[in-house]
């Protein structure tokens, strides 16, 4: 019941509401049937069941499962063998992977407490859990990484010989694993910020393996042991490089900044432009989780309060236009009412 | 209450404390950090690495205070308001690491406990000492209002622990020539923070997820706006915090007579302001029709 409730989904649930649609009537049993014909005008008052969002987080609980199984294994496989076979490049990899381990295990949570109900306490469900996941997994990612850094950095002056065949090995199947794992969330890495971060975090991984495959390979054919550390910095670069962008996207949905892809001008022109709107002031559009967006905004409209139409045009129009699913306008009628929020420079 | 102006959230008061505390700490910690190696003590390490998240604490709550002051952006409509929860939850992990390396640290020493030179330990613990309560003192003005000086606050006073247990652990090796008393003081000083970290964990957590302030009971809320006259329904309530000391509301409520819903809008607003001191509210007036639309729609 409260799953359905998260979304207005107006835009897109045609094609989903399916068999949902009449189990959540909490709404209907106020004898306002009359009203109801009021908003015969509008093709929108019958449809609004499932999780419809074009963003809603897409069920990644098997991808979860499969990485984390394969990832353990290979961080327990990496460390015997890094340890066995002396090598800085593999025992850095292991410490990675398990990063990655406790990385997939925060953004599978983030998944499944996004999904719980709203409560008294968190009147958003848990979903904002899937921002402090993303931002986690970013600082995760950097933590492990200045940690591989600072470890080849004191190789540089005391480098050891490595056992390459061994060491080849273990990583090569590094480079399945990570890869497959990273494969299982591709499609999940464009809407939703937690689950690109779970995908970096396994792409990421699948470059380290093949950078130590590599110099493993090297060092065979060069005897030059230098060559361990310096693809281990060189793989940092790689990971600090995209690990950059998660940081900031997570970093501004924390400050409660609007999402990128919503033009905050246009968003604003809207508003002013419906009929007999004044002035709008106060308008705040922040993410409640890594896919859902609310908003707040007060409309002068001097001529009174139009009603409910208006208010669902508004919400349908903010949802279609800019996937702002969450939307409560505050009419004001007159500007005399002098809302206290209305100057440009209070918040 | 309301943020944004210059005068902006609790902590900005704090700032000139704040300033006089980093400087004092910082200074401190470099003695310590060169007295920790000098005399080869972990307790005295430990107590400086617990310095340096002092000094990264009172810098980020002071980075925060001049982000929060910052105007608005079209993106960033609450402007950088958020900055100082961000920094509160930084300097909570931070301390978290920390305490994992010291005890690290203290299980290698105990292994093999390093040769400590107890007199000049003693001697940079005690300054520490002073040094600690003229932090705190500073500090204590504002630890109950805002989530931030509050960090930095419970920070300072473990610091000042910290210091009388390396005293303590440098006294036993004077007198009882005990080496194993600085990795375990030393860890110990590590542990004493992570409960109140935790704390402070947990309440940024709750910020972030935009979960209902402490002191605002929801259900008393929607009763007192159920109560408004004119007013039959009120859904879609969300009460959360944007930075400490900055409250703010979003709620839905439905009138059975349109025409009146100026002044219900007005009662809402007073409501708010006097019986709950939040100012920052969106309150959307709707009728029976929308009620029926949007129950089933939104969070």
């Amino acid at each position: 019941m409260s799953e359905q409730r998260k979304n207005v989904g107006r835009a897109d649930d045609h094609r989903r509401h399916g068999d949902r649609d009449h189990d959540h009537d909490g709404g209907h049993d106020h004898g306002g049937d009359d009203r109801h014909a009021d908003d015969a005008g509008h093709d929108h008052h019958h449809h609004h069941g499932g999780a419809g969002h074009v963003h809603a987080p897409a069920n990644f609980g098997k991808a979860f499962a499969i990485g984390i199984t394969l990832n353990t294994a290979l961080v327990v496989a990496e460390a015997v063998y890094g340890y066995l076979g002396n090598s800085t490049a593999l025992m850095a990899d292991a410490g990675h992977n398990l990063s990655d381990v406790f990385g997939l295990l925060v953004a599978w949570g983030a998944s499944i407490a996004s999904k719980r109900a709203p409560s008294g306490r968190f009147t958003y469900g848990l979903r904002g859990s899937s921002i402090l996941a993303a931002l986690a997994n970013a600082v995760f990612l950097l933590v492990a990484t200045g940690a591989i850094g600072w470890e080849s950095v004191q190789r540089f002056r005391d480098p050891e010989p490595v056992a390459g065949g061994t060491v080849m090995a273990v990583a090569a199947v590094g480079i399945l694993i990570n890869g497959a794992t990273a494969w299982l969330f591709a499609g999940g890495r464009k809407g939703d910020i937690n689950i690109r971060g779970a995908f970096l975090h396994m792409a990421g991984d699948c470059a380290v393996s093949a950078g130590v495959v590599i110099s493993a390979a090297l060092i065979m054919w060069t005897g030059w042991l230098l060559l361990d550390p310096a693809m281990s910095l060189v793989i940092c670069a790689v990971i600090l490089w995209s690990t950059w962008g998660l940081l900031r996207s997570s970093v501004g949905m924390s400050l409660s900044a609007a999402p990128a892809e919503i033009d905050l001008d246009a968003v604003r022109k809207l508003l002013r432009g419906r009929p007999g709107v004044a002035e709008i002031h106060d308008l705040h559009v922040w993410p409640i989780s890594t896919t859902e967006t609310a908003m707040t905004c007060h409309m002068v409209m001097p001529d009174g309060h139009p009603g409910d139409a208006f208010l669902l045009d508004c919400a349908s129009l903010l949802q279609k236009s800019h996937k702002i699913g969450h939307a409560t306008l505050q009419i004001e009628i007159s500007e005399g009412n002098a809302c206290s929020l209305a100057p440009d420079d209070v918040v | 209450m309301h943020g944004g102006g210059s005068t902006g959230t609790a902590a900005a008061q704090h700032a000139g404390r704040l300033k006089w505390a980093l400087g004092l700490t910082a200074t401190y910690m470099m003695a310590e950090v060169i007295g920790g190696l000098v005399t080869g003590s972990l307790a005295l390490l430990a107590d400086a690495a617990h310095m340096m998240t002092d000094v990264g604490g009172l810098a980020l709550a002071l980075l925060a205070i001049n982000f929060a002051a910052r105007e608005a952006t079209p993106q960033r409509t609450y402007g950088y308001l958020r900055m100082e929860v961000l920094s509160a939850l930084t300097n909570a992990v931070v301390l978290l690491l920390l305490t994992v390396y010291i005890l690290y640290e203290a299980y290698q020493r105990f292994q093999s406990p390093p040769e400590i030179r107890s007199g000049p330990m003693l001697v940079v613990a005690a300054i520490g000492l002073v040094v600690n309560l003229i932090s705190m003192r500073l500090l204590a003005g504002g630890s109950s209002e805002s989530l931030n000086v509050k960090g930095a606050y419970f920070e300072v006073l473990s610091d000042m622990l910290g210091s009388i247990g390396v005293i303590v652990a440098s006294l036993l090796i004077m007198w009882k020539d005990w080496t194993l008393a600085d990795p375990i003081i030393g860890a110990g000083i590590g542990l004493f923070i992570v409960p109140r970290t935790w704390t402070m964990l947990k309440q940024v957590t709750h910020i972030l997820m935009e979960g209902t302030p402490a002191n605002i009971d929801l259900a008393v809320l929607e009763r007192k706006l159920g109560e408004i006259a004119g007013v039959t329904a009120v859904h879609d309530l969300h009460v959360w915090t944007v930075t400490s000391g900055f409250d703010a509301m979003s709620g839905h409520l439905v009138v059975a007579d349109m025409a009146r819903g100026r002044e219900a809008l007005r009662e809402a607003r007073r409501v708010l302001k006097d019986e709950f001191g939040i100012d920052h509210v969106t309150v959307q007036i709707e009728d029976e029709a929308l009620r029926t639309e949007e129950a089933v729609l939104h969070v």
